[in-house]
């Protein structure tokens, strides 16, 4: 345990005599809560941690740190939120919905394994330890987790708010940070709660999962997003206290209340403020210790009880089995065995692995979110009159789109069930190249074509039919970049390798490639864009090019593979 | 009759560790082989040889009169495996999975949704084929991966502890299953610590210890060689440096 965690813990176990009169035991809620957050200092964090690469378990080890160092980084971020609006409540009202916001995210995305440990029911609760105790030991443990984030994040808020309202607000935005922590951590329950009442315990975990995913998302989308809405918009010149329907939005209560404590005018409105900015976050957690929680900890003990075997009789599956589109794609596109394998795996896993879909979907994120922009700034889109060019940002859409299909191809090695591999060991596999070929097929086939086929309608629509031949070779060349990607770089099994051993060697030429070649191809397709003829030329070439590539990659052999 | 499977001087080294001395064994069709021996004596080293899953071995492995460096797929298209861990990627379901493992065995989809449903339909869960396996107990993982290794039919099935989590009634349906398949001329290699089903299945018994073959015979060539009444105490007797006696006080003894 590092000396953050121990302090922590000392802390919370300073008041003795409440937990005497609680009849906690001390020696097992310490033990309990020690374990807990060395557990915690050994598991990889979301906050830097979701594109870690391996070979780093020295990071690993300092989860917490790293944790810390995040979130300080996120407060940094949200100072954004200063620059909008003429008065300190209205600064305060954007800063605190931010807060707010990344406390969820930061909830759900680092603590939901905090929140619903089912190993909590196998290994704790068999013991003889009460209820309280092990109540009590949960909650300490997600007050000290959420701590640790709070605490780095609000600093750079409280010296700025300090700075411009002087030293006399930081202590009411500390009180108001704490509070808008309990009201996060109610949120979060809420929505666990709620996602309970509507699907089963079993499929829980699979929801949240897909929460998380959507959450991390936004989170990527949002920091794209809010700086340009700040630039853009008329929100620097704002005050929320004009709008009456703010009197219902809790921010606004916070940040209201903040500022009657930090020395502002007592008025009716902010004397509200400050009543709901302190009794809601309050009711709201005794509400969750009251009524949430045992609710939560009965339904999440059936998690662990798996599903019991149908009884159910047996479908007539031959000839009434219908073919998924994965299949159907799959036998389209990959010769029998090995490939076709190795297509519908890897689209099955990639749609369904968790651990994949955080760490490459949030790269979707710019992705559209880039796409959004570009749509909204028209003029950009648009080439210049009478030089029969393509618009350079189209073109650069459309080679972005290669650095998020390389993030999906070159996580896709990676997996935390890499021990379920042996089946391609065992089994009569003459070349692996073969798997990994219909594998990276599987990652055109599912995020560029349908991403292609968009931006050409999208290009059409804008510049008419002329950029067809544009916007086809645009997208070849991505396939192109792709598959050299992939014959350079993905040299092991789908799915095969653990996540902490990922290569973190050669990151310099790894950086250079994944820039380069997109750049390169980017700047001489623009370059040529205007001569018709020329890019007819390379739409034949571009169009042979993907297929010789993978048909190297599919004669790999098994001693080229990387171990 | 020629061996179908023939081990000749197999060893194999983890790093300076010697894992693997010397052996030297001859399988014949048909045969039920129950390999045992403790923890560490070399089992799993056996059998991730005559899987293909390791190939830095010394020594001569031949399944079939192939030999398993010079033609290793062919070796791996003869046998089927179940493994100790039931590790799978979970997130499939038992239909996706056996399509998976049947593609890779060059068998086509009908044969595999035909043969898999029928398995499946015998362990009870032909209501499971379309549900993910990341809700599956350990027993019904088990049992996919039992049909996974008998998928493509295979004339050598290598078992490595296949009880492991399945309920009594999936137990005697295995138990039998050996039986049935060893009669129609199939060969199996039983790694198991459970002795007495060991010594109910099996009509060859081969004890390995510290990498070494210290008994190779039947059940009854065994039990007279060492004037013993189970194959639990033919185990010990041959495996032991201290009496369970022993050991069991040792246990009680530290308590005191």
């Amino acid at each position: 345990m590092n000396f953050i965690d121990q302090f922590f813990l000392w802390l919370v176990l300073l008041p003795s005599g409440i937990y005497e009169k609680l009849h906690v035991d001390q020696k097992q809620l310490k033990a309990v809560l020690t374990a807990k957050l060395t557990m915690d200092n050994r598991r990889p964090a979301s906050f830097g941690g979701l594109n870690r690469r391996g070979g780093e378990k020295k990071e690993i080890s300092k989860a917490t740190l790293s944790t810390m160092g995040g979130a300080l980084m996120m407060g940094l971020i949200m100072l954004f939120t200063f620059s909008v609006g003429t008065d300190m409540v209205t600064k305060l009202s954007m800063y605190m919905s931010m807060f707010i916001f990344m406390i969820c995210i930061t909830l759900i995305t680092d603590f939901t394994s905090v929140l619903i440990d089912v190993r909590d029911n196998l290994i704790i609760l068999p013991k003889p330890i009460s209820d309280v105790t092990f109540v009590t030991a949960r909650l300490l443990h997600i007050t000290i987790r959420t701590t640790v984030v709070v605490l780095p994040m609000t600093l750079p808020g409280c010296i700025t708010a300090a700075i411009i309202q002087g030293p006399s607000i930081i202590l009411p935005f500390l009180l108001m940070m704490l509070l808008m922590t309990l009201l996060g951590i109610f949120f979060i329950n809420a929505i666990y709660i709620l996602i309970l009442k509507v699907t089963t315990p079993v499929k829980f975990q699979s929801v949240i999962g897909s929460i998380q995913i959507g959450f991390v998302v936004l989170l990527m989308a949002s920091y794209q997003i809010m700086p340009k809405m700040v630039q853009s918009s008329t929100l620097a010149h704002v005050s929320v206290s004009t709008f009456s329907f703010m009197k219902f939005y809790p921010p606004y209560w916070f940040a209201d209340a903040c500022m009657l404590l930090s020395g502002n005018a007592f008025t009716v409105d902010s004397m509200m403020s400050l009543i709901l900015a302190i009794v809601i976050p309050i009711w709201s957690i005794w509400l969750v210790v009251r009524f949430f929680a045992p609710s939560f900890n009965r339904k999440l003990g059936m998690i662990t009880g798996g599903t019991s075997e149908s009884s159910a009789p047996v479908k007539t599956i031959s000839g009434t089995r219908k073919t998924p589109l994965l299949e159907k794609l799959a036998r389209l596109l990959t010769k029998p065995g090995a490939e076709f394998a190795g297509f519908v795996f890897a689209g099955r896993m990639m749609g369904r692995s968790r651990e994949f879909k955080m760490k490459v979907f949030p790269s979707f994120g710019y992705i559209l979110v880039f796409g959004g922009m570009m749509f909204f700034q028209h003029n950009s889109l648009t080439a210049i009159p009478g030089s029969g060019k393509v618009a350079p940002m189209l073109l650069m859409i459309i080679y972005m789109s290669s650095l998020m299909l390389s993030t999906a191809l070159l996580q896709m090695p990676y997996s935390e069930k890499f021990k379920a591999a042996w089946m391609f060991y065992i089994t009569p596999i003459d070349k692996p190249g073969k798997i990994i070929s219909g594998a990276v097929k599987c990652v055109m086939v599912l995020f560029f074509v349908p991403l292609a086929i968009l931006l050409i309608l999208f290009g059409v629509a804008l510049q008419g039919p002329s950029i067809l031949p544009n916007m086809l070779l645009g997208s070849l060349n991505v396939l192109v970049i792709i598959t050299i990607i992939a014959y350079v770089m993905v040299k092991k099994l789908p799915f095969s390798t653990a996540q902490e051993g990922a290569a973190a060697g050669n990151t310099f030429i790894r950086s250079m490639l994944l820039m380069v070649l997109p750049g390169s191809f980017g700047l001489v397709h623009w370059l040529v864009s205007s001569f018709q003829w020329v890019i007819l030329l390379l739409l034949l070439i571009t169009a042979i090019i993907p297929w010789l590539v993978l048909d190297e990659i599919k004669k790999r052999e098994w001693n080229q593979l990387k171990q | 009759m020629k061996p179908i499977i023939q081990i000749q001087n197999l060893n194999k080294y983890y790093g300076s560790k010697h894992v693997l001395k010397n052996i030297t064994i001859d399988i014949e069709p048909g045969q039920v082989i129950g390999y045992i021996g403790p923890n560490g004596a070399g089992k799993s080293t056996t059998v991730k040889i005559l899987v293909g899953l390791l190939s830095d071995f010394t020594g001569d492995v031949f399944v079939k009169g192939i030999d398993i460096r010079q033609n290793p797929l062919a070796v791996k298209s003869l046998i089927g495996f179940v493994p100790e861990i039931a590790e799978l990627y979970d997130v499939l379901t038992p239909n996706e999975f056996l399509s998976l493992m049947g593609s890779l065995y060059g068998l086509t989809q009908e044969v595999v949704d035909e043969r898999a449903g029928r398995m499946l339909d015998a362990f009870g869960m032909g209501g499971n084929m379309d549900q993910r396996m990341d809700t599956f107990s350990k027993g019904m993982k088990q049992k996919i991966l039992i049909t996974s290794g008998l998928l493509h039919n295979p004339e050598i099935i290598i078992l490595d502890e296949p009880l492991s989590g399945l309920d009594a009634n999936s137990v005697i349906i295995v138990k039998e299953l050996i039986d049935k398949m060893a009669k129609s001329g199939k060969t199996i290699f039983y790694c198991s610590h459970m002795m007495d089903v060991v010594e109910k299945v099996s009509d060859r018994i081969i004890l390995i210890n510290d990498g070494t073959v210290v008994a190779d015979g039947s059940f009854e060539e065994l039990r007279q060689l060492q004037d013993k009444d189970s194959l639990e105490a033919i185990f010990a007797g041959l495996t032991s440096t201290q009496s369970m006696h022993d050991a069991s006080d040792k246990l009680m003894n530290a308590f005191d």
